[in-house]
This record gives C-alpha cells, sequence and structure tokens, in this order.
C-alpha cells in the first residue's frame, strides 16, 4: 500500500511540475530504488552509435584518457543516497549510478538482470528465489568474488545486509517499501546473502540498489549523518574525486572489477547548467561535450548538426483518464462510449501535434496507462484503437443513442449530447494544443467536449483526490519499472466518501476481474509466470479502456560530434543518459 | 556625519523590521515549511518535533516570526529542509561572497562606464557620440536580461570564436571557473566574471549614463560653472571638478533606487550564467521548497537592497554638504 | 604686474588697458537672432570705474561675457569687433591665451554670489583654485593666500570662514568671497557683474565699499555692470547706458549724472530717490524694454520715449557728441544717440 502512497505523491509532482512546456524530470518517480523512468524502447529512435565495445580492462596505461565535460540541468543539493537526497532524479543520473554497486541491474530497454556483484540472477529455476510453505520468500544472492570496493575491499555479503539496515534506521531515508517485509539477511558465507521475506514480495528484484559499504561508516546503520557532500568509496566504474556545488569530479575506479566498463578516459567533470538555453550553448561551445536536457519545444532544431542527439522514451506519459464517477458526468461512461471515444481519436496525429515541436517520431503509448511503459511489460494493448466510424457507430448504436443530425453529435435515450467535460492544467501549451486537435478530430464522429482547464493546485489538490474532475483529464504520469499496479485497480480503492477519499483508483474502474489480476501480479515471483498476467491485465485494460494512452514524452541525449564520440546508447535508461560514458571518448 | 549616519540608521531600524515580517509572512505563503515536513514519512516522530519545535512552527504566527527573527539575528539561520540538515549559514556566506564579487563589479564598471557616458553625451550634447550613447542607452533599457545573457554568450562564446577561426570559446559561457580548475585562479575567476557582468551592467549603465546625461546638463548651465570658467579654469577641470562632482548628487539618490531593480536582473544573470551567488540559491531554494534558505536569501537581499538605499542617503550627504548641516 | 606697469606707463591716458570695438554679439533664439551687443565700443583705461547702466535685458551682461568670452552654449556668439587687452586682441587670440587671460588678467564677480560659488567646495578651496589655476603653487600655499584674501575683503576669522560652504556664509559673506577671489591675482581689469543685486539693501553698501576699497588697492581698471544708479554716483568715473545692446548715452559720471542727454537716461534717474541712493531699485520707465529680435529701423527705446517723432520711427540715431557740452573728463568722449537730445540743464 506503501506503493501507492509514494507512487501518488511523485504523480502529482509529476503532473504539477509538468504545468510548463516541458516535464520536471527533477521529482523522484515512483520506483523504489531506481527513480521510476520510462523506458519503452524503440527501433526508430534507438541510437546511431552505441559507443566503443571494449571487452579488455585498459589499464591507466593504455587508456586513451582526456577528460569530458558534461552538462548536468539540475544540480544535486546532497549526495546522501538514502535520505531526501535522492529524491532527485539527478543525483542517481550524475552521481549514483557511477559509483554505486547494486545487485541486480536494469540494461539500456529497463529490462532487469544480475549486475557484476553477482555470480548469477536468483531464479525459481536455479533455486535463487523460493515461496516457503509458510508463505515467506526467501532469495538467495551469489556474489561475485571479484567484486570489490574502490579501497580493495571484498563486497561481501555483510554489506547486502548492512545495507538492508541502513535503509530502515537511517534518519529521513527515502524508501523503505520492500525493505520493511524483510525478516533476515543471512550473511554467514561472505559470497552468500540470504533474504527473507516475511510474505510474498514479487518486486524483490528492484531492491539492493544501491549497496552500501558496511565498513564505511564506523558500525553505524542511521547513515543519514554521513555521504552528504562526498561518496569516498566506490563500487562502479568511477570513483568520486570531488563535489561541490560548482562541479563533480568523477576519475576511474582503478579497483573495479568489470572489465568492459573500465572508462576510456582520464577524468570527467560535471558542471551545473540548469538553463536550457545556456546548456545548449556550453555545448555548441564545446565548453560541456554532454547533456541530458529535459524535453523542449525546438529540440529538433537546437539540438540537430552540428551537435548530434537522439531521443528515446522516457519518463513521462500522457493519456485522458476517464472517471467514471465524475460529478459532471451527463451520462453514464459506460465501456461502449469509452471505447466509442478511443475509435474516434487518431492517436499518432495527437502525438505528433503534442511532441512534433520536441522530436521527429513521438511514440505512440499502446499498453494501458498504469501499466508499466517500460522492456517486455508493455506490448500493444490499445493498438487496435484508431479511428473508425463503423465501431463508434456500432458501440454507440448498441446503447440507444441515436444522430438526428448526421453531421451532429449523438443523443442518447433521455435526449442529452455526447458532451464530455475535460479538464487539464491551464496554460499548459501542449495540452491545450492536444485539446485543440481533439475537438476538431472527434467532431465527425458526433462527440463534443465541454473545455475546462484549472491551475495545477486546483486539478491536483482539490478535484483530483474528491474524483471532482473530467470525466476525462489530461495528465501526465510517470511509469516504473515495475508492474505492481494494485493501487490503481484495486475494486475497493476507488476514492470516494465513503471511504473517506482514500484509495488511488481514479478512474472508478471497477472490474473485479483486472483488481484481481493486479493483486496476482503482486504475488508472483516468477518473471516468466508474472510477465503472462501483466499480459492478461493489459488485454483487459484494452478492452475496458478505463485510460486511453497517448503519448510517451521522450528523453533526449545530446552531444558535440566534434569532441566526443560514444554517447547514445542508454538515453531511454532509468540510470540517465550519460550511464555508459565508461565507454565514451574525447576525440582530438 | 557619523552622527547623521547613525540617525538614519536608527530610523532605518523599524523599516528592516517591517521588511523582515514581510519577508517572513511571504516566504511562508510561498514554501510552507509544515508543507514540507508532510513529504516524508520516514523521519522519525522525535526528529520531526524537534524540527518542528526548533522552528516553532506549532506557535502562533507572532511567535514564530520572532523566534526566527532572534535566530536570524544572532546568525542562527537554520538548517536546510531538503540538503540533508547541512547549515543554511554556510550555503548563504559562499553564495553572498560570490554575489558580492559579481554586483561589486558590475556596480563598480556600471557606474565608472554610466558616468563617463552619460558626462560625454553632455558636454558633447548633439554630437555623434551623444546620439550613438542614446540609442544605445535605449536599447539597454529596453533588451530583457536573459535575451541580453544569451546573445552574449553565443557572441562571445560561439559566433566571435568561430569568425576569429581559433578554437575554444574567446570567454567562458557560465560558472565561475573552468572545468576541472580547483582552488583560487585570478584571470580564470576574472574570464568566468566577464559575461555576467557584462549582462548585469548593460541596463546600468544605460540606467546611469542617462541620469548622468540629464544631470550634467543641468549643472553645466550653473552660474557656478560660468564662475569656473571665468577663473581660467580649463575645460577638465571646469567638467570634473564642478560638473561632475555636482552633477553626482542627484544621480546618487537614482542610482540607489534602482539597485532594488539589479536584484531581478541578478537572478536572471546568475540563472543564465550558471553563477553560484545568492539569486541561484533564491531560485534553487523555491524550487525546492527549501523553507529556511528561501526565507535566509529573500531577507538578507531585502535588507541589502534597503541598506544600499541607506549608503546612498549617507553617499549624498558626503557629497552634497548642504544636506546635513542643515 | 608688468602688463598693468606698461599700461599704466604709456602716457597720460595712454593706451586703454581694456578697449572693445565695434562689438556685436548675437543669439539664437527660437524667435529669430537676438543682437544682444550691438556695435559696442568702449575704452578703460587704468585706475578708471566704468559703469555700465541698463535694466535687464539690455545686454549689459552679455557685454561682458562677450569680453570674457564666456557665452553661454552654441547659441551665442561673438561676430563682430575686438576685444583688446593691454593691446592684445583676445577674439583672435587662441583658447588657451583666453583661457590664461580669464581671472588672471580679467576678472568677474558675478551677480549672484550664492549659485556662482560652488555649493560643494569649501569657499577656501574656491579661492585657492583661482591662484592654483595659474601659479605654480602649493595647494598648502594657496590656502593661506586665500585666508589672507579673505581678510582682505574684510571677513573676519578668516581660517574658519574659508573652511566653510557657501550656504553656511551670509549673503554679504558670500559676496565678499567672490570679490576675494576675483581680486586674488591682481587682474588687470575687473568686471563685477551686480555685485550687490542679490543683496540685502543693508549689506549692498558694505560690499560697495568693499569693492571700492580693493578697488583703490589695485591698480587696474573695473567695469561695473549696473542697474541701480546708486552704484553709478558712487563709484564710477565714467558711464555708459545701454539700451536693446545698444550704448544709448556715455559720458563722466557727473555729466550723464546731472545733466543726462538722453531721454532713457534721464527717465532712469527719475526713477531714483535722488542721493544717498542705498536702497533704491529702480521703477521702471512706462512699458518694458524691447526684446531686440531683428532689426527694427528706428531707435529701440522710441515705443517707451516721450519725445519720439516719426523721425524716430523710422531712423536710428548714431551715437554723436553733443554740440554745447563741455568736453568730459573721463576716458571716453561724452556722446548720445538720440534724435531729440535732452540739452536743457533739468535740475
Amino acid at each position: 500500500m506503501r506503493w501507492g502512497v509514494v507512487a501518488v505523491v511523485a504523480l502529482m509532482a509529476a503532473a504539477c511540475g509538468d504545468s510548463g512546456e516541458a516535464p520536471d524530470s527533477s521529482q523522484s518517480p515512483a520506483a523504489p530504488d531506481a527513480g521510476a523512468v520510462d523506458a519503452e524502447s524503440t527501433d526508430g529512435a534507438q541510437p546511431s552509435d552505441p559507443g566503443p565495445d571494449g571487452t579488455e580492462a585498459p589499464a591507466p596505461a593504455d587508456r586513451p584518457g582526456g577528460e569530458i565535460v558534461l552538462a548536468v540541468e539540475q544540480w544535486p543539493e546532497c549526495l546522501n543516497p538514502l535520505t531526501s537526497c535522492a529524491n532527485a532524479s539527478w543525483l542517481l543520473w550524475s552521481v549514483l549510478v557511477h559509483v554505486q554497486p547494486r545487485l541486480m541491474e536494469f540494461d539500456a530497454d529497463n529490462n532487469i538482470g544480475a549486475s557484476p556483484v553477482l555470480a548469477e540472477e536468483p531464479t525459481v529455476d536455479n533455486g535463487g528465489a523460493v515461496l516457503n510453505d509458510d508463505g515467506t520468500l526467501t532469495i538467495t544472492y551469489r556474489l561475485s568474488p571479484e567484486a570489490r570496493w574502490s579501497d580493495g575491499t571484498p563486497i561481501t555479503s555483510t554489506d547486502v545486509w548492512f545495507t538492508w539496515r541502513a535503509k530502515l534506521d537511517t534518519e529521513g531515508s527515502l524508501n523503505t517499501i520492500g525493505y520493511e517485509l524483510i525478516t533476515a539477511v543471512d550473511h554467514d558465507d561472505p559470497q552468500t546473502a540470504v533474504v527473507t521475506f516475511s510474505e510474498v514480495y514479487a518486486p524483490w528484484r528492484y531492491l539492493f540498489d544501491p549497496i552500501l559499504p558496511a565498513h564505511a561508516f564506523d558500525g553505524e546503520t542511521d547513515i543519514s549523518g554521513h555521504w552528504n557532500d562526498s561518496i569516498p568509496i566506490s563500487g562502479g566504474p568511477w570513483l568520486q574525486h570531488s563535489w561541490s556545488p560548482e562541479q563533480h569530479i568523477l576519475v576511474p575506479n582503478e579497483n573495479y572489477w568489470v572489465p568492459e566498463r573500465m572508462p576510456l578516459v582520464d577524468r570527467v567533470v560535471m558542471v551545473p547548467r540548469e538553463d536550457t538555453d545556456t546548456e545548449i550553448v556550453a555545448l555548441q561551445t564545446g565548453e560541456a561535450m554532454a547533456a541530458f536536457p529535459q524535453p523542449f519545444p525546438g529540440a529538433k532544431e537546437r539540438l540537430a548538426a552540428p551537435l548530434a542527439f537522439v531521443a528515446g522514451s522516457g519518463t513521462f506519459i500522457e493519456g485522458l483518464w476517464i472517471n467514471q464517477r465524475a460529478p459532471d458526468r451527463y451520462f453514464d461512461l459506460t465501456r461502449n462510449v469509452r471505447q466509442a471515444v478511443a475509435y474516434a481519436l487518431d492517436r499518432e496525429r495527437i502525438a505528433d501535434v503534442a511532441l512534433g515541436p520536441i522530436i521527429d517520431d513521438p511514440v505512440v503509448l499502446q499498453c494501458a496507462g498504469w501499466n508499466p511503459a517500460f522492456g517486455d511489460w508493455c506490448t500493444d494493448d490499445f493498438a487496435h484503437y484508431g479511428q473508425d466510424m463503423a465501431k463508434v457507430t456500432e458501440l454507440l448504436a448498441a446503447e440507444g443513442w441515436t444522430r438526428p443530425d448526421p453531421d451532429g453529435l449523438w443523443v442518447n435515450a433521455d435526449g442529452v449530447e455526447l458532451v464530455l467535460q475535460w479538464n487539464t492544467v491551464a496554460g499548459n501549451k501542449r495540452r491545450e494544443d492536444v485539446q485543440a486537435l481533439v475537438v476538431e478530430m472527434t467532431r465527425p464522429f458526433g462527440i463534443g467536449w465541454e473545455i475546462i482547464n484549472y491551475d495545477p493546485g486546483e486539478l491536483f489538490q482539490n478535484r483530483l483526490p474528491a474524483m471532482n474532475f473530467g470525466p476525462v483529464a489530461l495528465f501526465a504520469n510517470s511509469t516504473n519499472p515495475d508492474p505492481s499496479v494494485t493501487a490503481f485497480y484495486d475494486i475497493d480503492g476507488i476514492p470516494s466518501e465513503a471511504n473517506g477519499f482514500s484509495g488511488q483508483n481514479f478512474t472508478a474502474y471497477a472490474s473485479q476481474r483486472a483488481s484481481d489480476l493486479a493483486f496476482a501480479i503482486d504475488a508472483e515471483i516468477d518473471e516468466a509466470a508474472r510477465l503472462e498476467l501483466v499480459r492478461e491485465l493489459g488485454t483487459v485494460l484494452g478492452e475496458d479502456v478505463p485510460w486511453i494512452p497517448l503519448y510517451v514524452l521522450p528523453n533526449l541525449l545530446a552531444w558535440n560530434p566534434d569532441v566526443l564520440d560514444g554517447p547514445g546508447g542508454w538515453v531511454s535508461s532509468v540510470y540517465g543518459g550519460f550511464y555508459d560514458m565508461y565507454d565514451w571518448t574525447v576525440i582530438g | 556625519m557619523i552622527r547623521y549616519a547613525a540617525r538614519r540608521l536608527v530610523v532605518t531600524a523599524p523599516i528592516l523590521l517591517l521588511i523582515s515580517l514581510a519577508t517572513f509572512w511571504a516566504a511562508g505563503e510561498i514554501a510552507s515549511p509544515a508543507a514540507q515536513l508532510t513529504v516524508n514519512p520516514r523521519i522519525s516522530a522525535e526528529a520531526r518535533q524537534a524540527y518542528i519545535d526548533s522552528l516553532g512552527l506549532e506557535d502562533p504566527f507572532g511567535a514564530r516570526y520572532l523566534t526566527w527573527l532572534g535566530n536570524f539575528v544572532t546568525g542562527d539561520l537554520g538548517t536546510s529542509l531538503v540538503r540533508n540538515g547541512q547549515e543554511v549559514w554556510p550555503l548563504v556566506e559562499r553564495a553572498m561572497a560570490n554575489t558580492l564579487v559579481l554586483v561589486g563589479v558590475a556596480v563598480a564598471f556600471s557606474v565608472a562606464a554610466g558616468l563617463a557616458i552619460g558626462t560625454l553625451s553632455a558636454i558633447r550634447q548633439g554630437s555623434v557620440v551623444d546620439h550613438g550613447a542614446t540609442a544605445v542607452s535605449f536599447l539597454g533599457i529596453s533588451i530583457p536580461v536573459f535575451w541580453l545573457g544569451l546573445m552574449l554568450q553565443l557572441f562571445f562564446g560561439l559566433y566571435l570564436a568561430n569568425w576569429l577561426g581559433v578554437g575554444p570559446p574567446l570567454l567562458p559561457t557560465a560558472g565561475i571557473y573552468s572545468p576541472g580548475q580547483q582552488g583560487f585562479d585570478l584571470v580564470d575567476r576574472a574570464r568566468h566574471l566577464a559575461l555576467p557582468v557584462m549582462a548585469l551592467s548593460l541596463q546600468l549603465v544605460a540606467v546611469y549614463s542617462r541620469y548622468m546625461r540629464a544631470s550634467m546638463l543641468d549643472v553645466m548651465g550653473s552660474d557656478f560653472i560660468r564662475t569656473a570658467r571665468a577663473k581660467g579654469l580649463g575645460e577638465p577641470s571646469v567638467v570634473v571638478r564642478h560638473g561632475v562632482r555636482n552633477a553626482l548628487i542627484p544621480v546618487t539618490t537614482q542610482a540607489a533606487v534602482d539597485v532594488g531593480l539589479l536584484v531581478g536582473g541578478l537572478i536572471v544573470t546568475e540563472r543564465v550564467f550558471q553563477y553560484p551567488g545568492m539569486g541561484l540559491l533564491f531560485l534553487d531554494s523555491l524550487n525546492s521548497g527549501d523553507y529556511p534558505i528561501l526565507l535566509a536569501t529573500v531577507m538578507i537581499v531585502s535588507a541589502a537592497v534597503f541598506l544600499m538605499n541607506l549608503v546612498a542617503d549617507l553617499l549624498y550627504a558626503v557629497l552634497d554638504p548642504r544636506i546635513h548641516r542643515v | 604686474m608688468s602688463e598693468r606697469a606698461a599700461a599704466a606707463g604709456t602716457a597720460d591716458r595712454g593706451e586703454p588697458l581694456l578697449s572693445v570695438r565695434n562689438l556685436r554679439t548675437e543669439i539664437d533664439t527660437d524667435d529669430g537672432t537676438l543682437v544682444a551687443v550691438n556695435d559696442i565700443s568702449l575704452d578703460l583705461f587704468a585706475d578708471e570705474v566704468l559703469a555700465v547702466v541698463g535694466e535687464s535685458g539690455s545686454g549689459k551682461t552679455m557685454l561682458a561675457l562677450s569680453i570674457l568670452g564666456l557665452l553661454p552654449g552654441p547659441r551665442a556668439r561673438t561676430t563682430a569687433g575686438e576685444v583688446r587687452l593691454a593691446g592684445e586682441d583676445l577674439l583672435a587670440a587662441s583658447p588657451l591665451r583666453r583661457r590664461r587671460a580669464r581671472g588672471a588678467e580679467i576678472a568677474m564677480i558675478f551677480q549672484d554670489p550664492l549659485t556662482a560659488l560652488n555649493p560643494v567646495h569649501r569657499v577656501g578651496d574656491q579661492i585657492a583654485e583661482m591662484l592654483r589655476a595659474h601659479r605654480p603653487v602649493r595647494k598648502r600655499y594657496a590656502r593661506l593666500r586665500a585666508e589672507d584674501l579673505l581678510e582682505r575683503v574684510g571677513i573676519p576669522d578668516a581660517d574658519r570662514r574659508a573652511r566653510c560652504y557657501p550656504h553656511e556664509l551670509s549673503g554679504g559673506m558670500r559676496q565678499r568671497v567672490m570679490i576675494a577671489m576675483a581680486v586674488a591675482l591682481d587682474p588687470v581689469v575687473l568686471i563685477a557683474d551686480e555685485p550687490t543685486t542679490a543683496l540685502d539693501a543693508t549689506v549692498q553698501a558694505q560690499v560697495l565699499e568693499v569693492l571700492s576699497e580693493v578697488r583703490q588697492r589695485m591698480s587696474g581698471a573695473m567695469m561695473i555692470i549696473t542697474h541701480d544708479l546708486g552704484v553709478v554716483a558712487g563709484t564710477a568715473d565714467s558711464v555708459m547706458v545701454m539700451y536693446a545692446g545698444h550704448c544709448v548715452e556715455r559720458g563722466g559720471v557727473h555729466d550723464v549724472y546731472r545733466r543726462p542727454s538722453h531721454p532713457y537716461t534721464a527717465g532712469l534717474l527719475a526713477a531714483v530717490p535722488r542721493l544717498n541712493i542705498t536702497a533704491a531699485r529702480l521703477t521702471p520707465i512706462a512699458g518694458s524694454p524691447p526684446v531686440p529680435v531683428g532689426t527694427t529701423p528706428g531707435c529701440s527705446f522710441a515705443p517707451r520715449c516721450p519725445l519720439a517723432t516719426d523721425l524716430c520711427e523710422q531712423q536710428r540715431p548714431g551715437l554723436g557728441r553733443l554740440k554745447g557740452l563741455p568736453v568730459s573728463a573721463s576716458s571716453m568722449e561724452a556722446a548720445v544717440a538720440c534724435h531729440h537730445p535732452i540739452t536743457e540743464g533739468r535740475r
């Protein structure tokens, strides 16, 4: 349940932050450890230059060398990886992912697997993940004997235990979800960490990112007083040389044990460039070699040659929420009506209008709203919806709607016209453009709109929690790498006066089947079986249309190809576009 | 003189208090610390209570204000809400030092350039110099700082270097040191100061030169200028000792009033040039809802602007012997 | 000293210290070109005091400024004539030479000492500045000299007063400061422009006395510009009456005072209480002085003149000697510009 709380906080942050032109990626989205980043990778948006494919660890002597300078859009205010400092995505992207090890890790497409710390991935098949008869869950991590910290100390099961304790004991720990369910971490064997959960916890893979060096905190498991302005010990490719409000310097971690991730340059300097224009100028002048900017209108022109950029799927998705219990509805938002609306939309065009100013090939989102738009989870549940007059007519006629004037609106048996009130954030140009387009687009289909937009505060703080919006609203929300979506489809979690407006099922989607599937997804530890359940839920959602997904806001990674070679491969990664900078080289 | 200053300061104190009250209220409206506290459920009840007690959040507004004021006056600016309990004072101190350097250089430059241009315009009234200065001033007054900043970055960072065919940018476009630079380096620091100072100064130069021109035209028609000439003084002495010296008196007051105008430009300039001063700290704290820092920056800047007016008053008295002896 | 000695050494009247010939000064105004000084000639000999008399706007001050080369701004300029200082034509001299002459050789006392003194400098410094502008003296010496000068013009407690700002002194004191400044370098010619006009009646006499003392101690000549005939009576040797830029009458002070030939002069004198005239302000003659823009064919005074005839309206009278008048003892020949001069002794 905690999950939901965090998710909705993130949602608010995302939606509120998005009242301007571009989504605010500074707020940490909902992922338990990693920060949720969308990564529905598409081939078209994939980077052209994956960078050199080093397989040998370059010794300092034959390292090509040089210095990379990177522009950071939101400078972290402090570095502690567990406290509210970690609320900033940029702490993850600019610092933590480069210096901290984790047990499981995402690949460039945000699918999860074993990190170099592990000798093998715990699975149900290899006995690494065991659901016990008493309902408890045991995960056995086998650590790689090569894994070691930058000071030479091996990474052991004690560090796993310590991380669990620190997560729980640290004052102001940002996120303890999952760790609270752990009853013990057995660390008798340095190479084996046995983690026991009090109950089944499907998203266990996302825990222990990062893991902390137990020997670095003088035995204190409350680390809130440590690592606020430096992270002295690394378990990643880079070692922090210095960090200040003005710059962050990373040097290769000579004790890193993964040859293919040994940095090729001598030094990386990150500098804050919090203003988009300034950031781009820095790229153009070569003062900064790469940047990971928020999407902004005009990006495709301003980041074009002589600069280079790639676009990938980003953290935020936007779509139409349908509030089936909207006080301002004039008729019931039945499944037929919802489907009819979906069949009246040309979502390709909507995506083009919304994101065309940013990138050339926007990604139309095809999986259900709360179903994560990442990796393998997102399929083509909504792909069959496109403009189809026959379908609209069939669906509406079946429920007694008629169209007396063939060019007019549909009218139901009570004489009510098919007009939907539609809310979004006032002054958000992208969303208002979408509204204008859709009004035009659906006119031939006999569907009308009553557009009433609100300030972010009014919409998200007053109306959304009280279910007093819509019946249609255009919101952004962040997605996360795990398909734990119970809160949003829990049939008992529809906010209402009766339950004191608690719960997160903001579409008032009352489907027992979807609710059960969502709970089942949370209880399935076998990844393959879980994927099946997610796919099944996706199909149900595609049929029931509680939400109409529109598009994915892009991630952009830009660099100056005159001075830097290598970026692009991780543009969609939850770890940020700089993750693979160990593979980057400077030119000239 | 000292007594005059003391008297002004005494008159000033209640106004400063009013400013602090307004600031305290406004900052609370913008970023309520109580609202911030609810975000993180993992802060222990004791820690939360300790924090609430330290800020006096449960007290009535008046008591809260007095607590804060007492702390502020004794140099206790509290700890950051967002930056994991970092002390506010070191952050503010560092930002203040950077801003003082920027503003100091910009104001010194603006005053020098503005006065020189204004004087030249006035004594060459109607000349090409005068018309040119007038045109540039109007540009300077009407160009938004952020746009000017960006153009300066492009010009000195990109176009000029490209045009001259040199590799690196002529002037760095952001920051206070080159990436990787560690420790103090005067040349590097000065080079990074150049563009922000230009951006911040243009408007001031424009405004100051207009004031100075008007004031000089006024003064140069005075009887005592004729007297000075009748004494057989050389024109430079007439202009400087008698003209500029007297023209400064009204300009000083105007210039002080315009210091407030500088604050907006400062925030924009620091943002565009990524200059880690009070403006940037203010923006960061505003974005992250870091109430103690927000409050400290706004209060210090308001007080500084106000004190600048006081300084101008004193300067006025120094410049014009007729003032404090009346 | 040398110039003055040279000037004084020339035969009886010898060469005049200041000789103005056919001086013409024009000012551009929005209504046209104003001839502020129109064909004025005068000679000023050593030890002589010349009073230039006229209502405000008659061109007296412009005459003085033209002599000093201090015309205000680009709109006013001297278009004809010469100004010879001990024989040297200043109008033809280099700007540097003219600047050097100002203050050192021709000094001027202005009408309102409050505005004529710089409000932000101490009076001692302002006097010292005069010295330092022309002589290579140390600041300290210049200060001491300034104090001496202040004492000389009758300011008690001079060392303290020297440190005062102008606004801290009384009007009379301020004018004494101006006088001290003007005589600091023993100028050949001292021009005093309405030196008492801005002062209280009670101090006017004192200032006049100071001026007269100062004049006696210097061997140069003085030109007093005034509309106050009291000043003329007490201090001047000769008088020049100006009207609308023209010289309408000139002559020895006693002659002009006793037997004015020009109706305008007569009017001026009639407006002044007789003898012992310290507090007199000119009661204007009916009508107001014309603005001398453009050229009127006739006498400028004709519209106000009780004796005007058609001739006066049509033809400007030239400046000529009056028959029957005794030869003036003054430096300048008595002359009047009037078609109908008053010839009988009126008083």
